[in-house]
């Protein structure tokens, strides 16, 4: 299967101040199609992980490629290209652009991809219908709710048919009902094909959506467990062990 | 420390950068508005404290031969007289300096001695009840020999006490001994005036009088009524009453006087204050809209200080100290500075009429400065901070910051319409953001174009003045005076047998009286086509026949007359009539000239030939040999000078002083820009950050900020523009005014399409390059920092 993300002895340090390991020499890989949620609590660096992984921020060591692309040489212009077309990525707090309209904050990410205003508006109309809010293409995004907001967000980042979608507690600031509506949506674009890691601290969550769970503690990775819900959970750290012994 | 400072210190020290913009710009308006008020209460006064020290004349009047001293002598007791001094009996007379400097030999060897005139003043006593001489190096007359000069005179023609001058008396040369240099308040210096004054002993006067001379009577009167030039002209009328007629001549009134000495200063002045005002109004702006975005970004903030007990007053108070705090800092060095600047200045004014240079410190000028930058600064802060005062403590904790008004979308709508690129629209959208913040950048870039444009404008037209002949007093290469003695015929021939000569324009001046008009008015009489040296009437005709004169505004406007209107008066005595056909430009006499036909000037004095000789050479002529080749022919009776047509020292100031404060209102603008785009931008951090995590490439997020600014530069510059067109019409017929012109737009010639087009775009480059620095921070700040602050 196609490696979609490959980590290799990642670190990042924070230096302001007393230095601060975010991240801790992390290896990692995640196949194209697989629903991957990282787990941890606050600090462990799940987050950190996550911006490696789209590009926002770069590791102090330790090597990331995406779709095959090795991100740790590119320029901050490569980066942008990078996002562009490999990623959507979904915020806590959804991160729209309040004087745009709903329609406009979907086209925006079309259009900086280089997307003719057509097409990118067939595209995101198509898009708002599939998340159904189409009729809320012209409203502003404070007139929406947060649910609403986050489908929006979730259409920005699809826009551009990106392999690999990354959401960082996409649920996190919802009411459960909107969480989980949120989730199925996310499990849905999944089931079509589309990889998607997911950050978040909800253990039940990821149990009912992920494929593989990755736990974090201080920076370093503490478990890696494929999920079968089928013949029970079974840790992928012991699943390699075994398949090592064979 | 109290609540309210030590939350005022932490926020100037958060927005460090904001506070040194507000230095900046405080500074530049306290500098220029402390070297305009330094020079308004230190230089203006200057002649009025000399004048009164001295006892200057109101008018010194000049009398031609038929008034005999008895008579001139009763003058002084004519109604209105308060004072008078005189008759002294007085002659022009040229000299020639007996010694030579080393750096001017060789000219000496080609051209001959220097000639220089003098209007010489037989005079006893450098005191008197009108017209006191103070003497500032060597003594007064002691003998027949000795001669004393006015300072500026010494000084322009670098003569010292104890050097001699010949008076040139025929082909006799007499010696004078300099004995001594004086500052006389009632004549302009020797760069304005000339010839100059120049004093010996009663007795040496007749000595000096030569073939063909017309020598004549000055007397110094001081009047009750003197304030203005119409009650002078109402106080020689009883004088005139009481001597023969056609015996006044030249009058020359202190009002000329004071005006010439104080037009630099004025000029200079005027910019000062304007320019002040206007950097003071933007420095307000800028103001307001950094308290208008702290306000703003800081809702959060604010909301918990009222929570926590902060009342309202405190609020505000905390903001305006906020920013009186960099506004006082930057007096501090501002004020210095202006004053530092203001010296050479004022020193020149006190230093050219004699006067112990002003203390250093400007005390008035400074308290006013002072009061001035609080008040300004204090009302513009007061202004926005008070919404902050009155904002619910829950309402700004709950929303976190100001919301944004629906405008901007609009505007973005519609600029979704013309298939921009996305980052263009987007930064559209962020011009307007905040309309208010939007409408403060857009006036201060206006300012800032409009006094560009202004200074752009005024430099082109007097560059465009001093090459166009119509202004500068016409357009000829060579001036030959000539000693009475060298006939008028011969220097004619000598002219016209010069192969380079293109055309010969002789004239000379003399007094007519005009009907209605107490005073003589000085008049010049050209012979041969003055036209051809480019002399033109701006309005009406150039004279072509006897009797037709043509006059710049100040004579008509005195005479009540018009272009084509009849007028009559007297030369000499002799009655005549004459047609105004035309208006010109001339500066000398503060506009109250008459121009005409030599013709004219034959039929009241048929004897009179001219005195001087303006020439015109043919292209790609060599002044200099030319002048040579002339000067040989006789280099005891002639004067040849090669014409210099540079910058006069007044517009040469006025023009870099201009120059000086529109850079200053262009820094202050791109100031103003570059506080809103940092203001947008840190505002925006989030949406920037957020457009950056889609995709955007850090060059469209500068093209994004850059675009914001530029559309405010665009406005402002094309409201800029014509207000600045407005502006430099208005000053320049001010200008004109001042020295008794006017000028239509037509004749201005200084602007052009590509000139107005070029300063549009430089509008919109001093906004893009005020919003540089906040775009590439907006570019180059770390996404995942951003959002996780968020």
């Amino acid at each position: 299967m196609t490696q979609v993300i490959e980590l290799t002895q990642v670190s990042k340090v924070y230096n302001g101040g007393a230095a601060q390991t975010a991240l801790d020499g992390i290896s990692m890989s995640v196949a194209s199609g697989e629903f991957v949620a990282v787990m941890g609590p606050s600090g462990s660096g799940k987050s950190t992980l996550l911006n490696m992984v789209a590009g926002l921020d770069r590791p102090t060591s330790g090597r990331v490629c995406v779709g095959g692309r090795d991100l740790t040489g590119l320029s901050e212009g490569e980066l942008a290209k990078f996002r562009r077309t490999h990623v959507g990525i979904v915020f806590q707090f959804f991160h729209l652009l309040n004087d745009l309209t709903v329609l406009d904050n979907v086209l925006v990410a079309a259009e900086l991809a280089g997307i003719k205003r057509s097409a990118a508006r067939q595209q995101a109309t198509a898009l708002l219908a599939r998340l159904e809010i189409a009729d809320k293409a012209d409203v502003y995004p404070a007139e929406l709710s947060g649910g609403q907001r986050q489908r929006v967000a979730i259409a920005r980042a699809l826009v551009n048919r990106p392999p690999l979608l990354l959401a960082d507690e996409p649920t996190g600031a919802l009411d459960s009902r909107s969480g989980d509506q949120i989730m199925e949506l996310i499990a849905a674009i999944n089931a079509s094909g589309q990889t998607v890691v997911l950050v978040t601290h909800d253990a039940k969550l990821a149990a009912r959506h992920a494929q593989r769970v990755i736990s974090m503690s201080d920076g370093r990775i503490v478990d890696d467990a494929v999920l079968e819900p089928a013949a029970g959970t079974r840790s992928l750290l012991t699943f390699q062990r075994e398949e090592a012994r064979r | 420390m109290t609540a309210v400072w030590r939350k005022t210190l932490a926020s100037l020290r958060r927005r460090r950068l904001q506070a040194v913009i507000i230095g900046l710009v405080v500074l530049l308006a306290a500098g220029t508005a402390t070297l305009a008020l330094t020079l308004l209460f230190g230089s203006t006064n200057a002649y009025d404290q000399a004048f009164a020290q001295q006892r200057g004349a109101h008018v010194l009047q000049e009398f031609t031969g038929g008034a005999t001293t008895v008579q001139l002598a009763h003058t002084a007791r004519a109604p209105g007289v308060t004072a008078a001094a005189g008759p002294w009996r007085t002659d022009n007379i040229t000299v020639e300096p007996a010694r030579v400097p080393p750096d001017e030999r060789q000219m000496v060897a080609d051209f001959g001695p220097p000639k220089l005139g003098l209007e010489v003043v037989g005079r006893a006593s450098p005191a008197g009840p009108a017209d006191d001489l103070r003497l500032v190096a060597g003594h007064w007359l002691r003998s027949g020999n000795q001669i004393v000069l006015t300072r500026s005179f010494a000084l322009a023609q670098s003569l010292a006490v104890g050097e001699t001058l010949n008076a040139v008396v025929g082909s006799r040369r007499v010696p004078l001994i300099i004995a001594g240099e004086v500052i006389d308040v009632d004549e302009m210096d020797a760069a304005n005036q000339s010839p100059q004054h120049a004093w010996v002993l009663p007795a040496t006067l007749p000595r000096l009088i030569g073939p063909g001379d017309q020598p004549g009577y000055e007397m110094a009167y001081r009047f009750r009524h003197a304030a203005t030039n119409a009650a002078l002209r109402a106080d020689l009328v009883p004088i005139k009453a009481l001597l023969p007629a056609g015996a006044l001549g030249f009058t020359r009134s202190y009002i000329d006087v004071r005006n010439n000495y104080n037009i630099t200063s004025a000029l200079v002045l005027t910019f000062l204050l304007a320019f002040s005002v206007f950097a003071l109004g933007a420095a307000a702006l800028i103001v307001a809209n950094i308290v208008t975005g702290a306000v703003l970004a800081g809702f959060r903030d604010i909301g918990i200080m009222k929570a926590i007990g902060f009342t309202p007053g405190q609020v505000v108070q905390m903001l305006v100290l906020q920013m009186l705090v960099p506004a006082l800092i930057a007096c501090v060095v501002g004020i210095p500075l202006g004053l530092l600047l203001s010296r050479p200045l004022v020193t020149q004014s006190a230093d050219a009429l004699g006067l112990p240079p002003p203390a250093a410190l400007s005390l008035p000028a400074v308290l006013l400065v002072i009061a001035g930058v609080v008040t300004v600064v204090a009302v513009s802060a007061a202004l926005p901070a008070w919404r902050a005062g009155r904002l619910s403590p829950v309402r700004a904790i709950v929303s976190g910051t100001a919301p944004q008004g629906r405008k901007a979308v609009g505007l973005a709508r519609a600029l979704d319409r013309l298939h921009l690129p996305p980052t263009v629209r987007l930064g559209a959208g962020q011009a307007f953001a905040r309309p208010l913040r939007a409408g403060f950048t857009a006036v201060a870039v206006l300012v800032g174009v409009a006094t560009v444009t202004f200074a752009v404008g005024l430099r082109t037209t007097l560059m465009h003045g001093l090459n166009d002949p119509a202004f500068n007093g016409g357009d000829y290469q060579i001036e030959v005076s000539r000693l009475m003695q060298y006939p008028d015929a011969r220097l004619m021939h000598t002219l016209r047998a010069q192969p380079q000569t293109q055309a010969i324009v002789a004239r000379d001046w003399a007094s007519v009286q005009v009907n209605g008009i107490s005073q003589p008015v000085q008049s010049v009489f050209t012979r041969g086509d003055a036209t051809k040296l480019g002399l033109r009437a701006l309005q009406g005709r150039w004279y072509a026949a006897p009797g037709e004169a043509v006059a710049p505004e100040a004579f008509m406007k005195e005479a009540h007359l018009r272009v084509g209107d009849y007028f009559t008066g007297s030369i000499n005595g002799r009655r005549l009539r004459f047609h105004l056909v035309g208006m010109m430009f001339d500066t000398a006499e503060f506009g109250r000239i008459l121009y005409m036909d030599f013709s004219t000037l034959h039929r009241a004095m048929p004897g009179e030939v001219p005195a001087d000789y303006l020439v015109r050479l043919r292209p790609r002529s060599d002044p200099t040999a030319y002048a040579i080749r002339v000067n040989r022919t006789s280099r005891a009776d002639l004067t040849v000078n090669i014409q210099n047509n540079t910058a006069s020292s007044v517009i040469a100031t006025v023009n870099d002083v201009v120059l000086v404060l529109a850079l200053v209102l262009a820094v202050i603008a791109a100031a103003a820009v570059f506080n809103t785009v940092l203001l947008n931008t840190r505002e925006r951090v989030r949406d920037t950050a957020v457009l950056k995590a889609v995709g955007m490439a850090p060059r469209q997020a500068i093209l994004m900020v850059a675009t914001s600014a530029a559309i405010l530069g665009l406005i402002g510059g094309i409201l800029g523009i014509p207000a600045g067109v407005v502006l430099h019409g208005v000053i320049l017929q001010l200008m004109a005014n001042l020295v008794g012109n006017t000028i239509s737009p037509l004749q201005y010639q200084a602007f052009s399409a590509p000139l107005l087009l070029g300063l549009v775009i430089a509008g919109m480059l001093v906004a893009v390059l005020g919003a540089l620095l906040p775009a590439r921070w907006a570019a180059y700040t770390g996404v995942a920092e951003v959002l996780h602050a968020e």
